[in-house]
């Protein structure tokens, strides 16, 4: 226990003796979290360019509504289809309402199909106003109708990923690189002591973390908390689990910084794209939403956007919890395989 | 004056490291391959099977076939019938549900039906209130079409973005992981018994970097070509320019954190937090520009992730001439001249101390 609060020890000086390093990973997580929301505030702000092919105004009354319309940011008019297309090319609409005898004509920038999309919508909204009698929508979990929640909590875990994955990925491989592991096997401490030291300190680390954004959340986003702090802690403290579980395994085939930064860049890449925190698990194909069973962002993710906007209770997401388990075991359980076959 | 020879010594030196880690190298040189490959068949952001559940007290035979429409559509997928009114809100949380559609008893005599939908996710719930209005809508009063992507491919929507975030970790890790080696490691202080300056060293340490990301551009065109069907015919020329001065600005980017940073796991961070998330969030990858604040948009404007997003659809889907797309190149330039100065600066102060 004595040589299990020394290693603790030694990492904690080791973080606050490192002021660049202290500051990356006291501050950086705050000013990410205060500037990337800035990146989606909800508002389509879309760009029509309106175009009267025969000077019959046809479309005066279309393009009133669309400029005094929420989802419209700016409206201009062309004297020819031509010239519309050229602002299209030059990226500036995002799409071109054509008027002539044959009727009406909406031509749609399809570089970005969501968007185009959202225009198809706008457009016919504007036209025929009332476009679904009879059917009334409602949105629950979000009264507020906030769009920034849902991605505070996908922030909030890339930021720990981040720091987490790379801090004892490269603390291990780093020591072993410039022999200080090498050192320690002359002492009475054994290497899974040493070990364990790192994956505590950094378990600890990594909550200390998660508490400093989620706090920044709740202050400056109004973020709230549906559920319970319990579940929330603990679908947490699995969640890191699952993450430095998985730095350690990679950091124990990794002999060079070097490497580990790739393996690391690579590992997280992907994870991070199919962990659903900015894309949606239905759009993918079977095989690849069938890996989040073994993707430790994802439980992080789901679990805490279950537990933080929907309210969640433990029983309604202990198939997550048991997933979340059972992936920390099968990392530390081929952690101290390698460990047993190293040595 | 920089020394050609020199420059050419130096860029030797860095072929050979590279070349000798053979697991760093295949990892360099496959990683666009994996990002763009396997992501780009993976992640789409387009509505795909949507599930949804259904509260009907009406039993009506209009309103069960309305349910058949709606899941034989690629859109939405039915996942069955809830029983009552309180186990609206455990379906959404266990069953992942995005909407529940609540029939009322008199819905044959004109009752509304109600759409409950996930709020959670605004975004996608709007989404999902888009295409159902779209579904229980009378014919649209115009007709529409898509210009540069008939079929409204989703894949057209995610390549430039996944390109860019392939191009940009392995230009931004690549050239300031090698210069921060060298200090960190304390070679740095070999090279100062050289008669190499520090313009020379930089030059010198860039070529292969910048030869790798070429030979990344040039993987990503052909996997784009084979892979999804992208022909970029006449603006082949401008779609290397493009690729070249973004990875030079994105290596000139990651050579200033490098100058900032002591040893690798702060380069690593720094470059994660300061380089790769504010290109994916800023660049339009994931949200419009148009959908971001006021306050950020002339920041986002100017991104080196949203010039070459924004190039790349110029270039390739547009296929715009070198005088539309003139204003990322220069700006893409400039950043690169920017940093490249204010590295040098920095790394002059600080590369030969360990």
């Amino acid at each position: 226990m004595r040589l299990l609060i020394a290693t603790i020890k030694k990492e904690f000086l080791q973080l606050i003796r490192n002021r660049v390093l202290l500051f990356l990973v006291l501050v950086c997580p705050i000013v990410v979290l205060g500037l990337i929301p800035l990146s989606f505030d909800g508002e389509y702000r879309l760009r029509a360019g309106f175009c009267d092919i025969n000077n019959q105004m046809q479309s005066d009354t279309v393009a009133e509504r669309v400029a005094s319309s929420f989802m419209f940011d700016r409206t201009i008019f062309y004297d020819n289809i031509e010239s519309a297309e050229d602002a299209m090319e030059r990226g500036e609409l995002d799409m071109i309402f054509v008027s002539s005898d044959e009727g009406y004509n909406l031509i749609l920038d399809g570089t970005f199909p969501r968007r185009a999309m959202t225009s198809l919508y706008a457009m016919s909204y504007e036209m025929m106003q009332d476009k679904s009698p009879g059917v009334v929508y409602q949105t629950l979990f979000n009264s507020g109708r906030m769009y920034k929640h849902y991605y505070l909590i996908s922030l909030v875990v890339l930021v720990i990923t981040i720091l987490g994955a790379a801090l004892l990925t490269l603390n291990i491989v780093n020591e072993r690189e410039s022999g200080v592991e090498e050192q320690f096997k002359a002492t009475l401490m054994e290497r899974k002591i040493y070990l364990l030291g790192k994956f505590v300190f950094f378990t600890i680390f990594c909550l200390a973390e998660i508490i400093i954004c989620y706090l920044f959340c709740f202050f400056v986003y109004d973020l709230p908390l549906k559920g319970d702090i319990v579940p929330l802690f603990l679908v947490s403290i699995l969640f890191v689990f699952d993450l430095l579980a998985m730095a350690m395994f990679i950091a124990s085939f990794s002999k060079t910084q070097l490497r580990a930064v790739y393996i690391l860049t690579i590992t997280l890449v992907l994870l991070i794209m199919l962990s659903t925190m900015f894309s949606h698990l239905s759009s993918m194909p079977a095989w690849a939403a069938a890996t989040r069973f073994i993707n430790p962002l994802w439980y992080g993710v789901e679990s805490s956007r279950k537990v933080i906007l929907m309210g969640a209770t433990l029983f309604e997401i202990q198939g997550l919890i048991t997933g979340m388990i059972l992936v920390s075991f099968i990392l530390l359980l081929s952690q101290i395989t390698i460990y047993r076959l190293e040595r | 004056m920089l020394k050609l020879k020199r420059i050419i010594h130096i860029a030797g030196k860095e072929f050979i490291s590279i070349y000798r880690d053979k697991l760093s190298m295949t990892i360099l040189i496959l990683l666009p391959l994996i990002i763009v490959g396997i992501l780009g068949n993976v992640l789409r952001f387009e509505l795909n099977d949507v599930k949804f559940a259904v509260f009907d007290k009406s039993g009506s035979s209009l309103f069960i076939s309305l349910i058949q429409e709606l899941d034989k559509t690629k859109e939405f997928s039915f996942n069955g019938n809830l029983n009552h009114q309180n186990e609206i809100i455990p379906a959404f949380i266990s069953e992942d549900l995005k909407f529940v559609l609540f029939v009322p008893e008199n819905f044959e005599r004109g009752g509304e039906v109600n759409v409950f939908l996930n709020g959670s996710d605004l975004l996608m719930s709007e989404a999902v209130m888009q295409r159902l209005s779209a579904h229980f809508a009378e014919p649209l009063p115009f007709e529409y079409s898509f210009i540069y992507n008939e079929e409204l491919k989703s894949e057209i929507e995610i390549l430039p973005g996944l390109v860019m975030i392939a191009l940009i970790i392995v230009a931004s890790i690549m050239l300031s992981m090698s210069v921060n080696r060298e200090r960190e490691r304390g070679t740095a202080r070999l090279l100062i018994i050289t008669p190499a300056g520090m313009n020379e060293i930089i030059a010198g340490k860039s070529i292969p970097y910048l030869i790798v990301s070429i030979v990344h551009g040039f993987s990503v065109y052909l996997l784009s070509l084979f892979m999804f069907g992208i022909e970029i015919n006449q603006g082949v020329f401008n779609f290397f320019l493009l690729t070249v001065l973004f990875s030079v600005a994105t290596m000139m980017t990651g050579l200033f954190i490098a100058a900032l940073v002591k040893n690798e796991l702060e380069l690593l961070i720094g470059c994660w937090l300061f380089i790769f998330i504010p290109n994916v969030f800023f660049s339009g990858f994931i949200f419009p520009l148009q959908s971001m604040e006021s306050i950020i948009t002339p920041v986002a404007s100017i991104m080196p992730g949203r010039l070459f997003i924004e190039g790349y659809k110029g270039v390739v889907f547009r296929l715009t001439s070198i005088d539309v797309n003139a204003k990322y190149f220069i700006i893409l330039a400039f950043q690169s001249l920017f940093f490249y100065a204010v590295s040098v600066y920095l790394l002059k102060r600080n590369f030969f101390r360990k």
